[in-house]
């Protein structure tokens, strides 16, 4: 099963074990990490990126696209939308004939789409206090109890949303994936 | 003890190190050369040969992901030639311009092969799973 995950932690030491963690399910063949990465929450409270090269503008823009996924998977606007959204999506390819009355629908659900994300966006600050890391990946996993039991020992709190067609009709099939780094890195604070 | 690697999984692991060589380049812009995106064109191309063979044993939707994956490498690489033909060697645009294209090539190439290793341990799960007996 495809899945969004994320995981909130209380300290960047503990979000970094679990990336690393999580990486090394996958180079065991436990799961299989497609993406992720981390952001924090600082005390300014900002949500920014933990990236390796990024300057500081780039790392809060980034920070912003991976906060979308993070209240997307955490928040309940997001947990509302992935219903609502699969099915007026639904709806409007359904009824998308000619090219003009195509290029109209496209256009209304781009709009959606931005606003959903933006909500998710919001959310994320509810998810994310002060001072908090959080994971946010996009994983494949056979047995949820695999990553659940190793995180255990880290504590925190993990959530977790199905990638399937009515996520991605409502916020846009690939619009997180380029935030993920498709590999384990270093995570930088500051 | 290591773990074997599928084909697959090496595949990625090239992937994955040339989206990290990329991200490199990007990240020393000032210092980025055109033999450094010469360098990685390379890569790029052997990566999309690989990946366009490995993609005939695949699923019908993960074979989909790999192939537009190969065009997006070989859509980079040619993008390199085009810019080395047009006189860009010497512009720092123009360095700039083929990283971006080249890392967004890998950064897809990762997925899919991802995508393609996930499929592979998802069947070899099933065909282990235990079977419930049939009375």
């Amino acid at each position: 099963m495809n899945t969004y995950i994320a995981s909130v932690f209380s300290s960047d030491d503990k979000a970094h074990q679990a990336l690393r963690r999580r990486w090394a399910l996958g180079d065991e063949g436990e799961l299989t990490v497609h993406g992720a990465a981390v952001v924090r929450r600082d005390d300014m409270g900002h949500i920014r990126v933990a990236d390796r090269h990024s300057d500081l503008g780039m790392r809060t823009a980034i920070g912003v696209g991976v906060g979308a996924l993070l209240g997307l998977i955490a928040g309940p606007v997001g947990a509302a939308v992935g219903i609502a959204g699969a099915a007026a999506m639904s709806v409007g390819a359904a009824t998308g004939v000619g090219a003009l009355a195509g290029a109209a629908v496209g256009a209304t659900a781009d709009a959606v789409k931005e606003t959903r994300r933006e909500n998710a966006a919001d959310e994320a600050f509810f998810t994310l206090k002060h001072s908090q890391s959080a994971v946010v990946a996009e994983i494949s996993e056979a047995w949820t109890s695999v990553l659940d039991e190793a995180m255990k020992p880290l504590g925190g709190t993990i959530y977790r949303r199905a990638n399937n067609a009515a996520t991605n009709a409502a916020f846009g099939a690939s619009y997180y994936k380029s935030y993920l780094y498709p590999y384990y890195y270093e995570p930088m604070y500051g | 003890m290591t773990k074997p690697q599928t084909v697959l999984e090496t595949a990625r692991r090239d992937a994955q190190d040339l989206h990290k060589k990329i991200s490199a380049n990007i990240a020393s812009a000032e210092h980025a050369t055109w033999a450094d995106v010469k360098a990685v064109q390379a890569d790029i191309n052997a990566l999309g040969t690989k990946m366009a063979a490995l993609a005939t044993d695949q699923a019908e939707d993960v074979k989909t992901g790999i192939k537009a994956a190969v065009s997006k490498l070989e859509a980079a690489g040619k993008l390199v030639e085009d810019k080395a033909a047009a006189g860009a060697i010497a512009a720092k645009d123009g360095v700039k311009h083929a990283n971006a294209a080249m890392l967004e090539s890998a950064h897809k190439a990762a997925q899919s092969l991802s995508a393609a290793v996930a499929a592979a341990r998802t069947k070899l799960a099933h065909a282990i799973e235990p079977k419930k007996v049939i009375a």
